[in-house]
């Protein structure tokens, strides 16, 4: 069986879903003892934000599961360890990817009640998931508010990372419609996606609570508050300048602890 | 193709992805083990260990994908051994699973920055090993990573101003009408295009008129490439791939300054200087060409009964 216990860390490493389609998961079990009644899955960003936020999530997994949750992580389809080579064809398959992930964390935590964390991107696509299903709470990590903004923040990185290594660069005339976006393939539909999440733009509460934390105050962040509150969302909102681990070199093994723990806290103390 | 995630190692703490083909694998053909790129997961950087290992699947070869202790998923050892030892052992354990499980008597040792001088070390112990793939060997080495931070901050700067800004008519009209930063810009042309410039360079200068091959490299980087004769002694292929500009170039070609007298001609010694490529291979066309050359490497370099031994 894929799965060990160490002190304090207990997982199982599986795939799940059809066979093409099947996407990669790690289910972290909490100690006996320490139960609780919600688990937790983690949506994460994508690619190089994923990538580089992966020790961190590893890291949230582990001491949530240590309070108790039920924790997953899991990789969208055409990232990470999941199936795929490439973007689905709509942003919509990776919000689905998050309905299966939920079932599947469900089905392991024998818990119906769940709740939803995302960094930057997964926070956008955790909240629009959450819309068409129930979800009981959400935490949102420096969350991706308009797509539009989003794209050109992943277009110029990619730009930074060729002007930074390549002496022989090829011209950086800004492409519209651009075919990948760092390292990801992409098409026209799923760029157009992309470019219209508008997360002010709900008009359901997705979760009855929410937490928002920031790495420093955003007029953007505040009005979105303002836009949950607006719908009845009890809304829990921090700053907190901890190191941006989504950008960071990965080799520097920053952890952004005091995050972490902010979301801990959050967690444990709304769901005990 | 068909991918397992596994749980390996003495107390399962190792994640390792497995991707074979849908048939049973041929035995007799190595298998490939990819060796994490610094402290970046098993997908590797910009993904392109999961993408490599499904191409070289293709072509009918096993190929692990794992953690190493403390790195990725894989919990850190608690035995208390040296990082070194560690990482022997963490490939041993994957080797022998490999070995045990798919009948796999040779290995092809691959990775990325870190990932390809792991690759190294692990080759020079351990006689399954009968190729290396070294991708990008970079770091491990403070004054050789202080070279090459100065260089390409240079270029990033150079690129900036010279390709970009240049251009671009909302620059130009801050430059004029005195909003631009100013301090900020003289510090970018005066320290880090041109101060970089000559310090960079007087360093070349230096490694280049320096008559100890090893001054100013790290004693356990100048010991990995020193294995490299006697790898290709025993008939190892090694294969070393750089991104075109690479500073990791500039330093293996420096390390190898010896061993290439003792090397001689050997084909089995292939560097490929890869163009337009940065160091994580961003760009999807880049990351074709690297998995092309890599198995077009494997194809050439696949083994025959006749030349390999058993271990």
């Amino acid at each position: 069986m894929n799965q060990h216990s160490l002190p304090g860390e207990n997982i199982e490493a599986f795939y799940f879903g059809e066979n093409e389609k099947s996407l990669f998961g790690i289910y972290h079990i909490p100690p006996k003892g320490v139960a609780r009644n919600h688990s937790v899955l983690l949506c994460p960003s994508i690619e190089q934000e994923a990538i580089r936020g992966h020790r961190a999530y590893r890291q949230l997994a582990v001491r949530l599961s240590r309070l108790g949750f039920p924790v997953m992580r899991f990789d969208y389809w055409g990232t990470g360890d999941s199936k795929g080579d490439r973007a689905p064809d709509r942003l919509s398959g990776w919000q689905d990817n998050i309905s299966s992930a939920m079932n599947e964390l469900k089905s392991r935590s024998k818990l119906d009640r769940i709740c939803l964390a995302g960094l930057r991107l997964g926070g956008a696509l955790a909240t629009l998931a959450a819309g068409s299903t129930a979800v009981e709470g959400i935490a949102l990590w420096e969350p991706v508010i308009k797509g539009d903004t989003y794209v050109d923040v992943l277009l110029e990185w990619q730009r930074d990372k060729l002007r930074y290594f390549l002496a022989d660069m090829p011209s950086l005339a800004v492409d519209d419609r651009p075919a990948e976006l760092l390292g990801l393939a992409i098409n026209n539909a799923f760029l157009d996606d992309m470019i219209n999440i508008d997360l002010m733009a709900i008009k359901q509460p997705p979760a009855k609570h929410m937490m928002i934390v920031e790495h420093q105050p955003q007029d953007e962040v505040a009005a979105f508050k303002t836009h949950l509150q607006q719908l009845g969302i009890d809304v829990q909102h921090k700053t907190v300048d901890d190191p941006r681990v989504w950008t960071d070199d990965p080799d520097k093994a920053l952890v952004p602890n005091q995050i972490l723990q902010t979301l801990v806290t959050w967690f444990s103390e709304e769901y005990k | 193709m068909k991918e397992e995630v596994l749980l390996l190692g003495t107390n399962k703490t190792l994640v390792a992805v497995v991707t074979e083909p849908e048939q049973k694998p041929n035995s007799d053909l190595p298998a490939v083990i990819l060796f994490n790129a610094g402290l970046t997961h098993r997908v590797g950087p910009n993904r392109i260990y999961v993408k490599l290992a499904r191409q070289l699947t293709e072509m009918g070869m096993i190929v692990v994908r794992f953690d190493l202790s403390g790195v990725g998923d894989s919990t850190v050892r608690l035995d208390g051994v040296s990082f070194e030892a560690g990482v022997a052992d963490d490939a041993r354990q994957v080797m022998d699973y490999v070995s045990q499980t798919r009948g796999s008597k040779h290995f092809f040792l691959m990775g990325h920055c870190g990932g390809a001088l792991i690759s190294l070390g692990i080759a020079s112990v351990d006689p399954r090993a009968i190729g290396i793939v070294m991708i990008n060997a970079e770091g491990g080495d403070t004054q050789w990573s202080e070279y090459d931070r100065k260089r390409k901050t240079s270029q990033y700067y150079e690129n900036y101003y010279s390709r970009d800004a240049i251009t671009s008519s909302e620059k130009w009209k801050k430059l004029l009408t005195g909003k631009a930063a100013y301090g900020s810009i003289l510090r970018n042309i005066f320290v880090n295009i041109l101060w970089h410039r000559v310090s960079t360079a007087a360093f070349k200068l230096k490694k280049r008129l320096s008559p100890d091959q090893e001054a100013g490299t790290s004693p356990e980087i100048a010991a990995l490439y020193s294995t490299i004769p006697a790898l290709v002694e025993r008939k190892v292929p090694i294969f070393i791939i750089y991104s075109q500009g690479s500073s990791g170039l500039e330093r293996t070609q420096f390390l190898l300054r010896d061993a290439k007298k003792k090397i001689g001609s050997s084909t089995k010694l292939k560097i490929e200087i890869m163009p337009r490529c940065d160091h994580t291979f961003t760009l999807l066309e880049s990351q074709q060409r690297l998995y092309n050359t890599i198995a077009d490497w494997c194809t050439a370099n696949m083994p025959t009964p006749s030349r390999v031994t058993a271990p």
